[in-house]
C-alpha cells in the first residue's frame, strides 16, 4: 500500500504535438486561457509539459507537468502518471502521484491509487481513492521539473 | 485460514439502511482539542474506513499525511485460523510501506469485526508502525447486536458524529476494555465513555 507507481526505466520520446487537438469545451475549473484535450483515441507515453490547461480522454503514461495551470482527467481517461498542476481534477482513472499546487478534487467518477499532495483534497461521494493525502499547504511543491526537451502539451 | 470466507451467518452483504443515528464521542473530541494544540505538529493518520471525503475535509485542519487503508470491509470477512492453521497476515490484509510512523489510527467499529484470536496479530501489525504515544480511535458495540458490516462513520463536529442505522444485524463480540486491552498488547485505553446508544468508545494509547 502506498507505494509510488514504480517508474519505468527508459520512456520513449513524448509524441508530437500534432496527438493533441485544440478543445472548444473549457475545462471545469479555474480555466482562464486555452485548453488542449487529448482525445479518447490517443495513446501518449513519455513527458508532458505545457503552459496551458489540458484536458485528457485518452490513454497516458508517463509524467504530466502544468506548472500554473489546470489538469483534467477525463472520465474516459486512463493515466499512469505523476501529476504536477496548479488544480488537478479527476473524473477518471489514474495510477500516479498527484502535487496540487492548490486543489485536487476526485469525483464520484474519479478512480485514483497513488498519493497526493495538495493543500485542499477534495473527495467526491462515490470517488474510489487508495493511498495518502499529504495535506500541509507546504509541502505542495514539485519533486523535479522535466528536462526543457519534454514535448509541450 | 479462509482469507475471504463466506459472509458470517449468511447474512446478505447489502445493509439496508434506515436513516442515521448521531452520537457524541467525547474521547475523539479531546483528541481533536489535543491536535489542536500543538498546530506545527505534522500528524501522520491511518484511517482504515474506505476514502471518506467527509474525513478528509475534517482532517484538512490539521498539518498531516492522512493515509487510507481501506480495510475494514475486509475484516467482516475474516475468519478465525484453524488450529493446523497459520494465523492471519496483516502483512497482506493492510501493507503499510508508509515511510513515517503513524500518530493516529482510526479504526470506528472495525475490532467489532476481528475474531478475538485475530485481534493481537492485528494490534502487533499496527504497533509496528507506530510512534510512541500514538493513538488508536475505535468504537465498540456493548448491546449484542451489531451491523452485519462495518458502517461509515460521518465526523459532524469534533464531537458528533453519525452512522447509518441498517437493518438486520450479527451477535456482536461485545468486547470489555480489559479483554481488549489483553488482547491489544502495546495499546493502554486512556479513556473510555459507554455512549447511550449502547456504543462504547475507545481512545487507546501507545505504551
Amino acid at each position: 500500500m502506498f507505494d509510488k507507481p514504480k517508474k519505468e526505466a527508459e520512456k520513449p520520446a513524448a509524441p508530437k504535438a500534432a496527438a493533441t487537438t485544440p478543445s472548444s469545451k473549457p475545462a471545469p475549473a479555474g480555466n482562464s486561457g486555452q485548453t488542449t484535450t487529448i482525445g479518447a483515441s490517443v495513446k501518449l507515453n513519455g513527458e508532458l509539459n505545457g503552459d496551458e490547461d489540458l484536458l485528457i480522454q485518452g490513454q497516458v503514461e508517463g509524467n504530466i507537468y502544468l506548472k500554473e495551470h489546470n489538469l483534467t482527467i477525463g472520465e474516459q481517461g486512463t493515466i499512469k502518471a505523476n501529476a504536477f498542476a496548479r488544480t488537478i481534477t479527476v473524473r477518471g482513472t489514474l495510477t500516479g502521484d498527484l502535487n496540487g499546487v492548490e486543489k485536487v478534487t476526485i469525483t464520484s467518477t474519479g478512480k485514483v491509487r497513488g498519493n497526493i499532495v495538495s493543500p485542499k483534497v477534495i473527495l467526491e461521494e462515490g470517488a474510489t481513492f487508495k493511498g495518502s493525502i499529504d495535506m500541509d499547504a507546504k509541502a505542495a511543491k514539485p519533486a523535479s521539473q522535466p528536462a526543457a526537451s519534454a514535448k509541450s502539451a | 485460514m479462509a482469507l475471504f470466507a463466506s459472509p458470517k451467518n449468511n447474512v446478505s452483504n447489502t445493509p439496508v439502511q434506515s436513516g442515521h443515528e448521531e452520537l457524541g464521542c467525547p474521547a475523539f473530541a479531546s483528541l481533536v482539542e489535543k491536535m489542536d494544540a500543538d498546530p506545527e505538529r505534522k500528524y501522520h493518520v491511518l484511517d482504515l474506513a474506505a476514502a471518506s471525503g467527509n474525513h478528509i475535509e475534517f482532517f484538512s485542519r490539521f498539518r498531516c499525511r492522512y493515509h487510507i487503508g481501506d480495510v475494514l470491509q475486509v475484516f467482516s470477512y475474516l475468519e478465525p485460523p484453524e488450529p493446523d492453521e497459520p494465523a492471519a497476515d496483516f502483512n497482506l490484509i493492510l501493507p503499510l510501506h508508509m515511510k513515517e510512523k503513524l500518530d493516529l489510527i482510526l479504526v470506528w467499529d472495525g475490532l467489532n469485526y476481528l475474531d478475538k484470536a485475530l485481534l493481537p496479530g492485528f494490534s502487533e501489525h499496527l504497533l509496528r508502525k507506530c510512534n510512541p504515544g500514538a493513538w488508536l480511535h475505535a468504537f465498540v458495540y456493548t448491546r449484542g447486536d451489531m451491523p452485519v458490516r462495518p458502517v461509515p462513520f460521518d465526523i459532524l463536529s469534533s464531537s458528533t458524529m453519525r452512522r447509518p442505522l441498517v437493518e438486520g444485524g450479527v451477535g456482536a463480540p461485545c468486547y470489555p476494555q480489559r479483554v481488549l486491552e489483553g488482547l491489544m498488547p502495546g495499546f493502554r485505553s486512556v479513556q473510555s465513555r459507554l455512549l447511550k446508544n449502547g456504543i462504547q468508545e475507545f481512545l487507546f494509547q501507545v505504551q
